[in-house]
């Protein structure tokens, strides 16, 4: 694939190994820009899915319809940019999709018992964070494996929001505020949509222009260099736990607005699989590094496209956990083809 | 000693690798220049050098492990040139390197049968294996439980399985890279009384090993090595310790360095009696501001265990740290590195760069929370940063973007060191810092040293190469065996006293002969 596909440099090839040098000494190729940048990719690729949809599948072009894909998109965007942050440094978090139910019912019970939002809002927000830490602490200090310790961590947070909700859903109080934040509209514009990408915009300044951003990059390439240059490793890594979950937790928010109800069972092992194959079709690399904001929007547009797509087609709905089987095999074969080419790992 | 030849290497040359696995060609970069060992069967063989001299790599050449470049090598009369590791089992070589290659979690007979389990018709033959094994070990004169898994053996145990595996496979050469560095006395005597078996039964036997009264305890003869080249082949019997290391050191083809010499001032980092974290003995040393400090030793002294407890990578079991005359034992890494202190690793692919990461981040990685107002790291001002080092450093690139991995090693030794010259530290502890690197690499490297002392800082420098710690350091410690044994000022070092001082197996007598007090 990559021999044919550089051809800018093909014509001179007489080896492997001198064409690996000429591809790394001039970045001149398509396929080599594109490798570098991967979002360029991407962003192509949605583009033509948005274009074959429109043409192929029904209703797909109405401005309603862009608008509920973008607004699907918003709280599994927030989410996979939380788990961008536990990807870049090389971890994984299982726990996600727990927290979404575990968020909802504390969102409402709090809503219930104070009938303050602000104050629902946070005590959520606070619960994810707070899970995030426990998180980061056992996976840093404890060192437990991220995968056993999320996986627990899922079951965790399932049961406490069974037992916060003894078992069934709870009705959210009217709040003209929580309501508008699913209706409202900002030319044209659903608020959760401005919100999510307020939320983008934030994280894409702290991961290009902080001394934390360049940390995780670095804890993510290489731990034992970036420690041994003065990066403090636990401290990143705990913090890229806290928010992971504390985003989950926000997704959970915007994603109870949108059912106006607290339950227990919102998001599960789907969101956490959803979640993991935003990011990865973004172009996130499961073995940590490599990743960004925009790339992580746009997967998370990919899936909500496919998903809309799926249901505006009538394909029975059990088609749609294969195709996202599929999806993130595909994402995964092009990042290790790409972590090749790129000759990160050999 | 006249039986057959068994093996017959002539002036094998090994070229060193770059990034991309083509070889390097060029005289400085040859890991063997020029290797030549010949074994007779029925001898023991010793193989000595110091670190670095090819010792290993000539041994891996001989394994099939390595191909080679240049020169020839004959195994039982027939000439080998390509080849794989599971045809040079069948020529009849085995090696029992330092580190085993037995599967931990398997038994003693199910390792020695690893690869080439024994049949009938399509099943395993269990009887067969267990009775051969039992034979092999039987052979040895020991008594290992032959269903216990590997990891639960000693050391001592693990390498006689080894060694059995060996004979059961009827193998006539058997290559041991240095078998007694982690086995107690007694199990060093029950080895060499096993290889003395083994010679009078014809095998031929190559010992690889740094203790140089072992050399003269088992061999017949000894063949030394020095920066890839063969110093010569002498029969034990007839030779002195002082000829084996003097061919040892020999001369060095490239002129030693020459340091312009500053005065130093005041002790800036001092150990007392600290003892790292994986245990040895209690390390005292100073160092002064303007001054260039040589810690020598063999690999596994415990000079890079003592770097690791100075700058806080690892903690201290014992004794205190005192930079700048405060004491620093209980605080962390980042905080002592925020006082001045920088440290290079010896692993510089691993610990010294991040390789897929832009030079510009490797370089700007430890001045990240000073770029900017708060948190923020400003562009300009870490571009202008990297920019300015990568001029000063001459560091070969065409921009600050490229990754690291695209660097030659040199250039990525800079690099790891460079990172720490944007501001002036006050303690530098460098652990092998020109090592893979080649000779204008290095003359770069040394300057950097020279500069960073005159401007006053101190330099601690972990170096296994003689020449130049002895060139380079105002004063020299001598580690052996996890101990500082010896602090040698600059006018009485000479790459013997400091070899001498080096060894294992070196005396008190020796000592004090060789700091010729």
């Amino acid at each position: 694939m990559s021999t044919s596909s550089a051809p800018a440099t093909g014509g001179s090839m007489t080896s492997p190994q001198p064409a690996a040098t000429e591809r790394r000494g001039r970045a001149a190729g398509t396929w080599d820009r594109i490798s570098r940048n991967p979002t360029l990719g991407l962003l192509a690729l949605l583009l033509v899915m948005w274009a074959l949809a429109w043409i192929l599948v029904p209703k797909f072009g109405s401005v309603d319809n862009i608008r509920t894909v973008l607004r699907q998109a918003s709280d599994l965007g927030v989410a996979a940019i939380g788990i961008l942050f536990v990807l870049l440094i090389g971890g994984i978090d299982l726990s996600v999709g727990a927290l979404y139910g575990l968020s909802s019912v504390v969102l409402v019970t709090v809503m219930i018992q104070t009938g303050s939002l602000p104050l629902a809002i946070a005590a959520a927000l606070g619960a994810g964070v707070l899970f995030g830490l426990l998180n980061g602490v056992l996976v840093q200090w404890v060192r437990i494996p991220a995968f056993i310790t999320t996986l627990g961590g899922f079951y965790i947070a399932y049961a406490l929001a069974q037992m916060i909700s003894a078992g069934s859903m709870l009705s959210m109080p009217a709040d003209d505020l929580f309501v508008g934040l699913q209706t409202g509209l900002l030319l044209g514009i659903p608020y959760l949509v401005i919100l999510a990408a307020i939320v983008a915009a934030i994280a894409w300044v702290v991961l290009n222009h902080t001394t934390f951003g360049r940390s995780v990059v670095a804890v993510g390439y290489n731990r034992v260099t970036a420690g041994l240059s003065g990066v403090r490793v636990p401290r990143i890594v705990i913090t890229c736990f806290a928010i992971c979950s504390g985003m989950a937790a926000l997704a959970a928010v915007m994603l109870t607005s949108r059912v106006q109800i607290g339950v227990p069972t919102l998001g599960g092992f789907n969101a956490t699989f959803e979640t993991i194959t935003a990011a990865v079709v973004g172009g996130t690399s499961l073995f940590g590094g490599r990743g960004t904001v925009v790339g992580v929007i746009i997967g998370a547009i990919i899936i909500r496209t496919i998903n809309n797509c799926i249901v505006l087609l009538n394909i029975p709905s059990q088609l749609y956990q294969a195709v996202m089987g599929l999806i993130i095999v595909v994402a995964l074969v092009v990042d290790a083809a790409r972590s090749r080419y790129l000759g990160e790992r050999t | 000693m006249s039986g057959p030849v068994l093996l017959d290497a002539q002036h094998i040359q090994k070229y060193a690798y770059d990034d991309e696995g083509r070889p390097i060609r060029g005289t400085d970069v040859l890991l063997l220049a020029d290797a030549s060992l010949e074994l007779i069967a029925g001898e023991v063989h010793a193989l000595v050098g110091e670190n670095g001299a090819g010792k290993t790599t000539l041994i891996k050449v001989i394994a099939g492990a390595l191909p080679y470049e240049g020169g020839s090598l004959h195994v039982a009369g027939s000439l080998r040139g390509e080849t794989t590791i599971s045809r040079v089992r069948s020529e009849g070589i085995a090696v029992i390197w330092q580190e085993f290659s037995l599967a931990p979690h398997l038994s003693v007979v199910e390792n020695m049968f690893l690869g080439r389990e024994l049949r009938r018709g399509r099943r395993l033959d269990k009887g067969e294996m267990r009775r051969q094994a039992a034979e092999a070990i039987a052979t040895l004169g020991v008594s290992i439980d032959l269903d216990s898994t590997v990891e639960r053996l000693s050391t001592s145990q693990q390498q006689l399985v080894e060694i059995a595996r060996a004979l059961n496979e009827r193998s006539r050469i058997l290559i041991l890279d240095e078998p007694t560095a982690s086995l107690s006395r007694f199990e060093t005597e029950r080895l060499f009384e096993l290889l003395r078996r083994l010679r009078s039964e014809g095998l031929g036997v190559i010992f690889v090993t740094h203790r140089l009264d072992e050399v003269f305890t088992i061999s017949d003869r000894v063949s030394i090595l020095k920066d890839g080249r063969s110093t010569g082949t002498l029969v034990t019997r007839a030779t002195t310790k002082d000829e084996i290391v003097e061919r040892m050191v020999g001369r060095h083809l490239d002129a030693v360095y020459q340091r312009h010499r500053t005065t130093p001032g005041e002790v800036v980092l001092e150990t007392r009696n600290v003892v790292p974290a994986g245990g040895g003995a209690p390390a005292s040393i100073t160092v002064h501001r303007g001054e260039i400090v040589g810690l020598a030793g063999l690999v596994g002294a415990g000079r890079t265990e003592l770097a690791r407890a100075i700058v806080g990578a690892d903690p201290v079991e014992s004794g205190a740290v005192l930079l700048d005359g405060m004491d620093v034992t209980g605080w962390a890494m980042r905080r002592r590195l925020d006082a001045g202190m920088a440290f290079v690793p010896e692993n510089r692919k691993d610990q010294g760069v991040i390789l897929p990461l832009p030079i510009l981040r490797n370089l700007a990685i430890t001045e990240w929370p000073r770029l900017g107002p708060g948190p923020l790291v400003v562009p300009r001002r870490e571009r202008g940063m990297a920019t300015a080092l990568v001029e000063e450093l001459s560091i070969v690139a065409r921009t600050v973007d490229q990754p690291a991995f695209t660097l030659s090693g040199g250039n990525q030794q800079r690099v790891a060191i460079g990172k720490w010259l944007a501001r002036d530290r006050v303690v530098y502890v460098l652990d092998e810092p020109t090592r893979g690197v080649d000779v204008s690499a290095r003359y770069a490297l040394y300057e950097l040293m020279e500069a960073i002392a005159a401007r006053g800082g101190a330099v601690l420098m972990i170096s296994s190469d003689l020449p130049e710690i002895i060139s380079m350091s105002d004063r020299i410690y001598v580690m052996r065996l996890g101990t500082i044994s010896a602090e040698v000022a600059r006018v009485d070092a000479t790459e013997q006293s400091i070899l001498t001082l080096m060894l294992p197996d070196t005396t008190a007598a020796d000592v004090s002969a060789a700091v010729g007090a």
